[in-house]
């Protein structure tokens, strides 16, 4: 017969003591996740997906779905270890086509590339990193859950807490 | 009459009565008056004896007070005697490895004892002092200047085992003295070797100071870079660890940031809402410069490595005459008893006057730390010049991170629309290239206001019929004054005249209303004209310089690209200075 002493861990695991104890392992490999997250986002960005960020500024990407999809998959193949679509809410660029033209949005999770005017606001809190990128001289702006990440010409990222 | 005559008898009674009372309490409140003088007696003799009683208690507590320092300055002086025969006895012959140590040192830099004489000496000690870590090190030094390598090599090996930390630190002091630059780099490296990255001391500090000031030879083979890139490597894989570090040079770096003059923008500052903003991103573009002339300030300055050297005679100094760890417990020992025999007993002030002290051996901190503060806080880390731009060099990625941050969040600031709010008008601008336009809006403005104020200067509808009224009025009044009654005619007429008289007097007073509001928005057009006109000029300077500020961030960046940790090790040819050891 097996000592009862034997099945008390297992008794352990159904005590609020544990439970608290695993809501905190949860919380700290959360936040590992989150730390390593970070550091894997603030490395400098490829130069193929520059070239591919900077094609958008030529224009005819908005009716033609094909380039889109190209510039989105270069975005996933960017972070290919992180479901980005879930974070990254989009990319927010200075637009230069000229006239009333001030920025122009990439919408990662709809696959959406859109150019907008002066006063016309950008959706789904694009509308943060719009000063940014108009003003800051960044090629782009990805706009995240809970921060924006600019990224200058040579790749180089910079981070802005939300 | 009968109520008046009983009512007169029994007053008389009443009045004796009271009389009596009143005297009886006159007497009552006398003898109160000698109770209560009784009592206060009473109470100053309670006091006295109370004052006596606490003068007592202190004087007492006094004597037992000093009682008990005597005894703990009677104790401490015994047991001072028994720890230094104890230490005596049981590590007396160290300390003759400590003075033969030094007198080998000093007498080897002057030249006058036989090489012999050095090498016996040296032997005797090894066998009368088994397990210390300095006597093998003084058998391979006398070994060495007796050009025996094979005893020399045998001697350290065995030093090594029984110290490794303080024999690599002796060495790597000792070779840079005899001016062995690579021998003491390889040295120094296997001391910091021995070091944990996360817990520097401050002998270690000075260490890698005299590292990047040169003093320890030109690392060209990297062998301490490389160690130190190794720390680099471990502390950098701890989660969290380059976030922490980007935010502590975020930190150090906006510690620098200055405020704005108070002076230029004086439109903005006054017509504008969004001033604060503007404020606050000018001075943060403010710092881009103030930043660079730091660092460049401090990587054209020139090194003394004076007060450097001095701290490296004092550690080899201390690392010569220091305790073992082995006689630690008795040498704190005999530090806080002689602390009691110093303040007389006072045991709470020797124990505070320890704690100061271990503190200030005890402070420990990380490798990083260590480099951020050497960078950002010369005065408070005592960090010399070198150390400072080898910081910074080898900090640099992070400093760069930090940096582009700091810039990335200032310019996230930058409001896209300045406002304009002059009195009733607000507007926005973008750059202020857009006068046409502001000042149109701002005219039409003046256009509807004026407009508006005009249309509510109007005549009465009483003062309009003063006309015809009048008019009217009149003419009925002189056809009476000849067909019915020449005195009502004449009222009529007066009257008539009278209503005439209001008319044009109110007509006049509108006609100068509305000059005067004319005048006066047109004083408003003029004024706001002239604002207006200097906000959006005010506004174009503001961008530019903005923009000029902000571009020099990009010279700071580039400044750091530059930078490598080689570059600043710097190289001393031959310092040829004897450290003296007493």
């Amino acid at each position: 017969m097996p000592k009862p002493l034997l099945h008390r861990p297992q008794m352990q695991n159904n005590t609020p003591l544990h439970a608290a104890q695993t809501q905190q392992q949860k919380q700290n490999a959360q936040q590992m996740d989150k730390l390593k997250l970070d550091r894997l986002l603030r490395k400098p960005r490829s130069k193929e997906y520059m070239q591919v960020m900077r094609k958008l500024d030529v224009g005819g990407h908005v009716h033609n779905q094909h380039k889109v999809d190209e510039i989105v998959d270069a975005i996933r193949n960017e972070f290919p270890d992180v479901e980005i679509s879930g974070i990254l809410f989009g990319i927010v660029s200075p637009c230069c086509l000229g006239g009333s033209y001030e920025v122009h949005t990439i919408d990662v999770a709809g696959q959406i590339i859109e150019h907008y005017q002066v006063g016309q606001i950008l959706p789904d809190g694009l509308e943060r990193a719009r000063s940014l990128a108009i003003h800051g001289g960044y090629d782009f702006i990805e706009v995240y859950v809970d921060c924006c990440r600019a990224v200058s010409a040579d790749g180089t990222v910079s981070v802005i807490p939300v | 009459m009968a109520d008046y005559v009983i009512s007169a008898a029994n007053l008389t009674v009443i009045e004796s009565s009271l009389q009596t009372i009143n005297k009886n309490i006159a007497t009552l409140n006398n003898n109160l008056e000698v109770v209560d003088n009784n009592v206060n007696n009473v109470n100053n003799n309670v006091k006295i004896v109370y004052d006596e009683v606490g003068n007592l208690a202190r004087d007492f507590h006094d004597f037992m007070q000093m009682q008990i320092k005597a005894n703990a300055l009677s104790k401490a002086q015994q047991r001072i005697i028994q720890i230094r025969q104890e230490m005596e006895k049981r590590f007396g012959h160290y300390d003759i490895v400590r003075r033969t140590t030094t007198g080998i040192l000093q007498a080897d830099d002057i030249g006058i004892v036989k090489r012999s004489t050095i090498s016996n000496a040296t032997e005797e000690l090894m066998i009368s002092t088994p397990g210390y870590w300095l006597a093998p090190c003084l058998v391979a030094l006398a070994a060495w200047i007796n050009d025996q390598p094979e005893l020399a090599e045998r001697a350290l090996r065995e030093g090594i085992k029984r110290n490794d930390e303080k024999t690599s630190l002796f060495f790597a002091l000792i070779c840079r003295r005899a001016n062995r630059k690579g021998a003491a780099l390889k040295w120094t490296q296997r001391y910091l070797a021995n070091q944990e990255e996360e817990n520097l001391d401050r002998k270690t500090v000075i260490i890698l100071d005299a590292f990047a000031s040169g003093l320890l030879g030109a690392d060209s083979e990297g062998v301490v870079s490389k160690q130190m890139e190794k720390w680099l490597e471990h502390l950098a894989e701890k989660p969290g660890f380059v976030e922490q570090q980007t935010k502590q040079w975020s930190d150090a770096i906006n510690l620098k940031r200055k405020p704005m003059p108070s002076d230029g923008y004086s439109y903005l500052r006054k017509y504008s809402k969004t001033w604060p903003a503007l404020k606050e991103i000018m001075e943060g573009a403010m710092l881009h410069a103030e930043i660079l002339d730091y660092f460049t300030v401090i990587f054209e300055q020139e090194a003394s490595t004076d007060s450097l050297k001095a701290q490296l005679d004092e550690i080899l100094n201390n690392l010569v005459t220091e305790f073992d760890d082995e006689e630690l417990p008795l040498r704190k020992e005999e530090r806080y008893n002689q602390f009691v025999i110093d303040f007389d007993g006072d045991e709470d002030r020797a124990r505070q006057n320890m704690a100061i002290e271990q503190t200030a051996f005890e402070e420990h901190k990380d490798f990083t730390q260590l480099l951020t503060d050497a960078a950002m806080k010369p005065e408070s880390s005592h960090a010399s010049v070198s150390t400072q731009k080898f910081a910074i060099a080898l900090s640099k990625d992070w400093v760069s991170n930090a940096y582009n941050d700091i810039v990335a969040q200032n310019r996230m600031k930058i409001p896209n629309e300045i406002e304009i709010n002059v009195d009733t008008f607000n507007d926005k601008t973008v750059d202020g290239k857009d006068e046409e336009a502001v000042i149109g809006r701002f005219n039409a403005l003046i256009d509807k206001e004026k407009a508006g104020a005009l249309s509510q200067i109007r005549m009465s509808g009483f003062a309009k019929f003063c006309l015809w009224g009048g008019i009217a009025i009149g003419v009925i009044g002189i056809v009476m004054m000849f067909a019915v009654n020449l005195f009502l005619g004449l009222v009529a007429v007066i009257a008539g005249v009278g209503l005439l008289i209001n008319h044009f007097s109110k007509k006049q007073k509108v006609k100068q209303s509305r000059q005067n509001i004319e005048t006066k928005f047109e004083e408003k057009r003029k004024k706001g004209n002239q604002i207006v006109r200097a906000i959006l000029a005010e506004v174009v300077d503001f961008r530019a310089e903005f923009s000029e500020k902000d571009a020099e961030s990009q010279k700071v960046v580039d400044f750091l690209e530059q930078i490598s940790p080689e570059q600043y090790v710097k190289k001393l040819s031959d310092s040829g200075r004897r450290i003296k050891v007493q």
